[in-house]
């Protein structure tokens, strides 16, 4: 795994002082209970469970339901528009196209509201936050239950959603075709109000744990990069997520009442429905992206060895990003009856996100400048993130030109814009924290060739299933339809062949992972080498994460950090400094404190 | 803290006396196992709650952002509209609010200080607060109900007209409000009862609930009584909107004569030929009665959405203070953990601060 002229040995790095290898007390794992426990015990010390990682636990596996969910929704709108014609979905032409209008709805809303929002910061972030931190749970551990139990009562209510007559308004339910249509809006809206409160929750605790739960010597410049995406993220989730959920109350008064706040007939306005909408959900755009950038900080440096550049500058990007993600809706809404001046500002306002952004991609690129880059699963899949997200980010100008914008509005260059970012950032973001967190989260290492070949699978699907809709949006092809001419049919051929192969990615990718649950070897406390404090405890983790509170040096120094061949990983050793100054104190010291 | 330590039973005294500041190692009751200290834990709680608050905001911010945007493209239904609202009831519960507020702001004070008993004694009376402005708020619906303003499909307003039928809340006002007066009474006694038989938690709860329903009842009682003084009904009058109206039936309608003029004077407008009409005629469009009933919706919608909000946050800090009342009965504060008290109370404050901005935004427009 690692280059030998690169690597030291363990034996040079503590020279004749064993005792300066900080060793890391073992102990139970978070995972069992204690022996002789029933199965009605455990099913119960899960259920009730205060523990945020065994509560990011559970919204991994729900946040993995929704998104085979909203996948197989995917796959439904890909093999109807294998043929110009509908037919797949219905018998009748009227049938496969009101079908293809609930496929895509679904898929969208699914994959936004129950996958993408929670996925890295209410699974990852709730397991890894705390640990990063050094502290034993987050904040408010009851309200963190809370949140996924509110969680799970919005997917009860997608569910509900599916099994009554469906949703076929898109995702962004706009009025007033969301007020008319006779599909399950309400539930479908009501099941979003409520994961906005889960989103709610889990962003409110996280930025309580990180300002009051942070150990000492740990100042805000010394935060690992992951807590200020996280932290950045959980302010937009505070202060956007209310607008959405009055909004839905509104649009929920609008079809049972006819309060007319959306209604023309009765002094309303349907385009009021799309400020409040977007006012929330381009900041929640953020929300999806900010914490994919900050699994992507992490991964970087670890596997390139070697400090993160411009630590201060993707600091504050993330905050930047947060804060202009508030001011940038209206570019969802330039041919929506908005004023040529707002137009104007709201472009302007958006190139300018890209400045925070592009500092991001080239601080991770100078990071890896001359690094000795490993290139583990984790590692390929933030290579790709960095190729994707990147394209994803410039074809975003585009749309925020005004001019070309008109001609790219509701085409399928839209489509594959905001999958390059959601789907190519976010997603990928996440297979890479998921694969580079395995081993801490489940103490075992999976096969690394094989994670190696999903990648690739998944990078090439993703690549074959979207690019062409770049052409197709540029020709014309709107968004949102069933049939087409026959000369887009090759593009949509090629989209729904990169499906499959996509598909085969994940698949197999989860299988891997699956399977090292399994038949894995024993993860090592460290198996990477990195420096943040999460892996300065035992894999996986003791119920309270730490027995001995950790040494909270720099997160992005690895020279302490050398491998040990006979514990297939990674080991601290403390720095030599004082050793002549004070023998007694210098290595015990960092261990008990 | 000596009013505390006579009221509390001996079980649940905590050792307030072995506390020393800053000493971590005293592991108080309260103190969470992920904390290091009752310091952190405050701190957390504290800036939770703050948060919480700013995401209220926000919450509301949606509707006043929706009223902004209507009265500034409809600034004359705003004004037509609003007449049909009690603004003495609305200054009465602005009054009746603030005055919680004080009280609860007093509870945090003392709460500081350890006196649990004036903890108790300000929420009970921020409680009572609570409910006569729920009460006042009875009457003020159920009136919009009779005169058939109701929010979006329910709004069937007719100037001087019973759109219901004979059904009217009015008829059932006098049993409810004895109903709910002597309810209250007797859940209070009951609380008193087993405040005295020694069960201290059950004694406060079932009284402050007992304290509510008669508050509940006193605040209809309140509401009910402005609305039949003879002020009311001039003003009712001099606006020519439908409180007099709906009070004397249709036959009473002409007799208020300004109002009859307007529209006399706008339905002969249109009669006549209209290019000369309009010099002669000041207003020639349709007159306060008629705009009502086509434009009405637009503001009662925001006014039943923002005020139908509000009162649900008064329902749910109603249940969070009583929930602080029985761990005060309890005697789980004093001076070193009082964050639940404190945290009650700038919700209460919030919910205070909305109903600032919603009785000038919605009653005392121009």
């Amino acid at each position: 795994m690692i280059s030998q002229s690169r690597q030291h040995t363990l034996l040079e790095a503590i020279g004749e002082d064993p005792s300066r290898k900080v060793h890391i007390p073992q102990g139970p794992s978070y995972l069992t209970n204690p022996p002789g426990t029933t199965f009605w015990q455990a099913v119960g010390s899960w259920m009730f469970t205060l523990d945020h990682k065994r509560i990011g636990v559970m919204y991994l596996c729900g946040v993995m339901f929704a998104f085979l969910l909203g996948g197989i929704y995917a796959g439904l709108v890909r093999v109807e528009l294998w043929n110009g014609t509908p037919g797949f979905l219905g018998e009748s032409l009227q049938q496969a196209q009101n079908n293809y209008n609930q496929a895509f709805t679904l898929h969208g809303a699914i994959m936004t509201f129950l996958f993408i929002i929670p996925s890295i910061p209410a699974a990852l972030g709730n397991i890894f936050l705390p640990m990063m931190l050094g502290a034993k749970d987050v904040a408010f551990p009851r309200m963190n239950l809370a949140s996924f139990y509110l969680w799970c009562t919005g997917a009860v209510f997608f569910v509900a959603t599916l099994l009554t007559s469906g949703l076929d308004t898109g995702w962004t339910f706009y009025t007033p075709y969301s007020t008319t249509t006779s599909t399950s809006v309400i539930l479908a809206t009501l099941g979003v109000f409520i994961l906005g409160f889960s989103s709610i929750f889990t962003g409110l605790n996280f930025v309580v744990t990180v300002n009051t739960m942070r150990p000492k010597g740990m100042t805000w410049f010394k935060m690992p990069l992951f807590l200020w995406g996280i932290y950045s993220t959980a302010i937009i989730q505070v202060l956007a997520t209310p607008v959405l959920a009055i909004t839905l109350v509104l649009l929920v008064c609008e079809r049972t009442l006819g309060i007319g706040i959306f209604d023309p007939a009765k002094g309303g306005d349907p385009v009021l429905f799309q400020h409040f909408f977007w006012f929330y959900s381009h900041p929640a755009v953020y929300i999806m992206i900010l914490p994919g950038m900050a699994v992507i900080s992490e991964v970087i440096p670890v596997y390139s060895r070697k400090h993160i550049f411009g630590y201060t500058f993707i600091a504050y990007s993330s905050v930047a990003i947060a804060l202009l993600g508030f001011l940038v809706w209206g570019h969802h809404m330039f041919t929506s009856t908005e004023s040529a001046l707002a137009a104007v500002i709201f472009s302007a306002l958006t190139f300018t996100v890209s400045i925070p952004s592009a500092i991001k991609v080239f601080n991770w690129l100078t990071t890896m400048y001359k690094g000795a880059i490993h290139f583990n699963a984790a590692m390929c899949y933030a290579l790709a993130f960095m190729f994707l997200f990147t394209i994803g980010g410039l074809t975003g100008l585009f749309l925020g030109a005004l001019s070309v914008d008109i001609h790219l509005h509701d085409t399928y260059f839209v489509v594959a814009h905001f999958h390059y970012v959601m789907m190519g950032g976010t997603l990928i973001a996440f297979l890479a924290g998921l694969h580079h967190w395995w081993p801490k989260m489940f103490g075992v290492m999976y096969n690394e060739f094989w994670a190696r070949i999903a990648c690739l699978l998944v990078f090439v699907g993703f690549n074959l299933t979207f690019f062409p809709q770049f052409i197709l949006g540029t020709q014309g092809m709107p968004r949102r339809y069933a049939a087409y001419k026959e000369e887009f049919q090759f593009l949509h051929q090629l989209s729904t062949t990169g499906y499959f192969v996509l598909g085969t990615g994940l698949f197999l990718a989860a299988a891997v992972l699956i399977i090292s649950l399994f038949k894995g070897k024993k993860a090592p406390d460290n198996p990477w080498g990195a420096a943040t404090l999460e892996w300065k405890c035992c894999s996986p983790p003791t119920h309270h994460n730490f027995e001995v509170q950790p040494w909270t040096g720099s997160p992005y120094v690895y020279d302490d950090f050398v491998y040990d061949p006979d514990a297939e990983g990674y080991v601290e050793v403390l720095p030599d400094l004082q050793r002549d100054a004070k023998p007694a104190e210098a290595p015990a010291a960092p261990a008990t404190t | 803290m000596a009013d505390a330590a006579t009221l509390d039973s001996p079980e649940t005294e905590p050792q307030t006396a072995d506390h020393g500041h800053g000493d971590h190692h005293d592991h108080h009751p309260a103190l969470e196992h992920h904390f290091e200290d009752l310091d952190q834990q405050f701190d957390a709680g504290k800036l939770g709650m703050w948060l919480f608050l700013a995401q209220e905001v926000l919450f509301f911010s949606g509707l006043f952002a929706a009223y902004t945007v209507y009265r500034w493209a409809n600034p004359q239904v705003f004004v037509d509209a609003h007449h049909h609202l009690n603004t003495t009831l609305g200054a009465i519960n602005t009054i009746v609010l603030l005055a919680s507020s004080l009280a609860i702001a007093w509870g945090v004070r003392a709460a500081m200080r350890g006196d649990r008993y004036t903890i108790l004694t300000t929420h009970v009376f921020t409680l009572g607060c609570a409910a006569v402005f729920m009460g006042i708020k009875t009457i003020e619906y159920t009136h919009k109900w009779d005169e058939g303003i109701g929010a979006g499909n329910f709004y069937k307003f007719l100037e001087g007209q019973h759109v219901h039928g004979d059904w009217m809340f009015a008829d059932y006002v006098l049993g409810l409000t004895v109903g709910s007066l002597a309810v209250g009474a007797v859940v209070s006694l009951i609380g008193m009862v087993l405040a005295s038989n020694g069960s201290r938690v059950w004694g406060w709860c079932v009284g402050s609930v007992g304290v509510s329903i008669l508050s509940l009842g006193l605040g209809i009682v309140i509401a009910k009584c402005i609305m039949l003084t003879p002020l009311e009904a001039e003003m009712a009058a001099a606006h020519g909107d439908g409180h007099g109206a709906h009070a004397a039936h249709a036959e009473d309608h002409a007799a208020e004569p300004a109002h009859a003029d307007v529209a006399h004077a706008s339905e002969e407008g249109h009669a006549e030929a209209e290019g000369e009409a309009a010099h002669e005629e000041p207003y020639t469009g349709p007159s306060p009665a008629e705009r009502m009933s086509f434009s009405g919706p637009n503001f009662f919608g925001i006014y039943f959405i923002m005020t139908g909000v509000h009162a649900v946050h008064i329902i749910a800090g109603m249940i969070a203070i009583l929930w602080v009342i029985a761990k005060a009965a309890d005697g789980q504060f004093d001076a070193d953990y009082f964050l639940p008290v404190e945290n009650v109370g700038l919700y209460w404050h919030l919910v205070d601060l909305v109903w600032i901005y919603l009785f000038p935004l919605l009653y005392l427009i121009h």
